[in-house]
């Protein structure tokens, strides 16, 4: 995109933003990520003249065109946020072809790599890309990943994504069975990330890969113990030290504000089915266990009319007692995703 | 072996950093090389000056000093297919036709003998064990002459009798890993063994936080790290020699900073970081410049002072505004890592400077903390707010005996992410 002025013949040429290149503001043909409520993120592909449609209504895009990525935006039946792409919302609203590791396995994957720009890592196999824009984006610009599937159509994909995100140049998709034939780079990789059915398969294949002059790391992910048994034993017989077997169970929360009541408030409190102060309107946080003045609800529901000093006594206690905390959400999680094997090959020629 | 230019990074020098690991131990430590120094890790004592010249990986200790040895040539020469186990076909160790039962006789007979059960089964006394090792027996013998010593290892399952061979061997272990640092093994030696100190960051957490964030080659980063710069560094390595990393520190220089100081980070790399005294940025002003010049001071310390003024003013321009929280500012992201410092104040600061859509990761080991920040990022334009907290495990991989381990650290802190939003 070109900006000419006529007052001035500077030319101001702009990139469109992507994961390896920020720009302020929204330009057609950026990928933006679409913040609908926690939990609900799209990915679009901003093209003038087009609308994009949701539960909060609809929104063209040319109203999106110009305006700072990190803005609210006001649909026509709520609002939404319009975010910049990174690799970890990227992991929450990817188009899936898989089953995809998440960001507390790939923050662990990306440190048992020890990776940093200009690292070399093969992977295998490639999947729905979660992982390989994380490590893409890890090694860029001087780096390279080489990314491996069986499937002919995840590559594809795969490449057109690298190509949208700006992850071309440090990326290689290929179609390859690394269990039969190995991967494509041999004595030059740094790092090597396995997911795979049979890993075990893999390591002697990754062991050529991995340099000899310098060694590397390597890490494989398995959801079941019996391949984590097989792996391991192939890693020691193959000549990797340090090798260790893991599995990490995130936990996300949030904060809430709860009623706190001594028992006093408990005793008069009327409306017992709601705990948490996010539900009550404020205005009458205070005051619920009224009806109208002068009366009250009894067990049965009934309205009786109370006297002065019956009210008075009411008056007492204190409804607004509040504690802060935080507690898991939401009420399932995972407790499972995969076992991570990790080890070290020492530079051996 | 060949030799190997003076500059080459993996080779060992005096005042190197390495990572000391025993082959199968537990323990994993950080130490700075000196001359004349001797290393002691897990009972495994040598002279650290018989590792200078050598090139990091797996040594050999012969008698007090380290010998390089290589990863397939020992699988090769003990057969085992596992480096921490020098013996294969456990089963037919011993030979010996000695057998409970005899020992038992023979114990009812002589009465002035000791009862304690494992020394009835133990032949070999500690005094004899110092003997053979001051011999210079290896790991591989002393274990033989263990199982020979032992009277009732033929009665044993194979599972037991591969258990104590692996423990022994691991317990005589001479075979050390002294490895080149970096930040997971830093991070691992420092969970270890002084985790207070680090606000019981994991290494997963790490990771964790930096997956969260989008920094990568040139972004542009504010990091706060009072966690021996374990964050700071991992931000530095990530950054390669491109982008801006601005560190808030005490003081007027930034000093003493363990993971930097052990990652030996090149000039290219530390031209990156810009350390910002929090007197400057709570004043907003040059620290340096309302310094009096000494009258005496040098051609040279006149010059240092004014690149000091200079860099420090250069940073002060990429802050937000003190009084527009919702600003939209220079810093691709914000990484906290706090262990006593209240991260409101910090975000009271320094929220204006973070960029729209630019992401905050704050990591804590105190609960509080992120209870008073998730409000206060609701409140501030912050969304995609998430609390994590996780649960790591190791497990032990053995045919036969996979479990996780039964006793291992717990501890670990909460990360708090969130975007920033205009408003």
């Amino acid at each position: 995109m070109v900006n000419k002025n006529s007052d001035k013949m500077e030319i101001i040429e702009k990139r469109n933003s992507n994961f390896m290149h920020n720009e302020e503001l929204i330009q057609d043909g950026d990928e933006v990520v679409v913040y609908m409520s926690y939990g609900e993120l799209k990915s679009l592909k901003i093209k003038s003249g087009e609308s994009f449609n949701m539960r909060f209504g609809h929104i063209h895009h040319n109203n999106l065109i110009g305006i700072p990525f990190g803005s609210r935006v006001q649909a026509t039946a709520g609002f939404v946020y319009i975010l910049r792409p990174i690799p970890a919302l990227w992991t929450r609203c990817l188009p899936r072809r898989t089953q995809i590791l998440y960001t507390p396995d790939i923050g662990a994957i990306l440190m048992y790599l020890d990776l940093k720009p200009g690292s070399i890592v093969c992977e295998s196999g490639t999947g729905s890309g979660s992982l390989s824009h994380q490590l893409a984006n890890a090694i860029a610009p001087t780096g390279h990943l080489y990314t491996h599937d069986i499937d002919k159509l995840r590559v594809t994909k795969v490449i057109d994504e690298f190509q949208t995100h700006g992850l071309k140049d440090v990326t290689t998709a290929v179609m390859r069975n690394v269990c039969e034939v190995g991967f494509v780079v041999e004595n030059k990789a740094d790092a090597v990330f396995l997911d795979l059915p049979a890993p075990w398969e893999a390591i002697s294949w990754a062991k050529k890969a991995l340099s000899k002059e310098k060694g590397g790391r390597i890490v494989s992910f398995s959801p079941c113990i019996e391949q984590v048994i097989k792996s391991c034993d192939v890693l020691r017989k193959e000549g990797f030290v340090q090798v260790e077997t893991i599995e990490i169970i995130p936990k996300t929360m949030k904060s809430v504000e709860l009623f706190n009541d001594n028992l006093k408030a408990f005793d008069k409190r009327v409306n017992v089915f709601t705990d948490s102060v996010e539900r009550i309107i404020p205005c009458i946080k205070s005051n619920n266990y009224k009806n109208e003045k002068g009366k009250k609800r009894t067990f049965d529901g009934s309205v009786v009319e109370v006297n002065e000093s019956e009210l008075d006594e009411c008056d007492d206690a204190d409804f607004s007692l509040t504690t802060k905390t935080i507690v898991s959400f939401p009420h399932s999680q995972p407790t499972h995703t995969g076992y991570l094997t990790h080890a070290t090959l020492l530079p051996y020629f | 072996m060949d030799k190997v230019p003076e500059d080459d990074p993996n080779l060992i020098k005096v005042g190197s950093y390495a990572i000391v690991q025993k082959v199968g131990g537990d323990h994993i430590r950080l130490q700075k090389l000196n001359k004349k120094q001797k290393v002691l890790i897990e009972k495994l004592k040598f002279d650290g000056e018989s590792l200078f010249g050598k090139k990091y990986g797996l040594f050999e200790v012969v008698q007090g000093k380290c010998n390089k040895v290589n990863v397939q040539d020992l699988l090769q020469k003990d057969g085992t297919g596992d480096l921490e186990m020098r013996h294969n076909d456990i089963d037919n160790l011993k030979n010996s036709n000695s057998t409970c039962n005899d020992q038992q006789k023979e114990d009812v007979e002589g009465s002035d003998l000791e009862k304690n059960d494992q020394q009835k089964r133990q032949k070999l006394t500690h005094v004899e064990i110092g003997q053979l090792r001051e011999q210079g027996a290896n790991a591989a013998d002393l274990v033989t002459h263990l199982i020979s010593g032992n009277t009732c290892f033929n009665d044993r399952t194979i599972h037991a009798k591969e258990k104590y061979v692996r423990k022994k061997t691991q317990r005589y272990q001479d075979r050390v890993l002294i490895l080149k640092p970096t930040i997971r093994l830093i991070t691992e030696a420092y969970y270890k063994r002084d985790p207070d100190r680090i606000g019981h960051l994991r290494l997963d957490q790490l990771g964790h936080i930096m997956a969260l964030s989008p920094v990568r080659y040139g972004s542009k980063v504010f990091v706060f790290d009072q966690v021996l710069g374990l964050l700071l560094s991992s931000v530095i390595e990530r950054l390669g020699s491109s982008g801006t990393c601005v560190t808030l520190h005490r003081g007027s220089s930034l000093q003493g900073v363990p993971c930097l100081d052990a990652m030996n980070f090149s000039e290219e790399h530390l031209s990156v970081l810009y350390p910002l005294p929090v007197q400057t940025l709570l004043t907003r002003e040059s620290l340096f410049e309302k310094e009096i010049e000494r009258e005496n001071s040098s051609e040279r310390s006149k010059e240092r002072r004014q690149e000091k003024i200079k860099k420090e003013k250069y940073i002060l321009s990429l802050l937000g505004p003190v009084d527009d929280k919702n600003h939209g500012g220079f810093f691709d992201a914000l990484l906290i890592a706090t262990r006593t410092v209240d991260p409101i104040d910090l975000l009271d600061k320094v929220w204006s400077s973070l960029a729209y859509s630019g992401t905050l990761v704050l990591y804590t080991p105190n609960i509080q903390h992120t209870i008073t920040s998730y409000k206060w990022l609701r409140d501030n334009g912050g969304i995609n707010i998430n609390i994590v907290d996780s649960f790591f495990r190791i497990h032990q991989i053995l045919e036969g005996r996979c479990h996780p381990l039964m006793m291992q650290p717990v501890t670990g802190g909460y990360i708090v992410s969130a975007i920033k939003t205009k408003k």
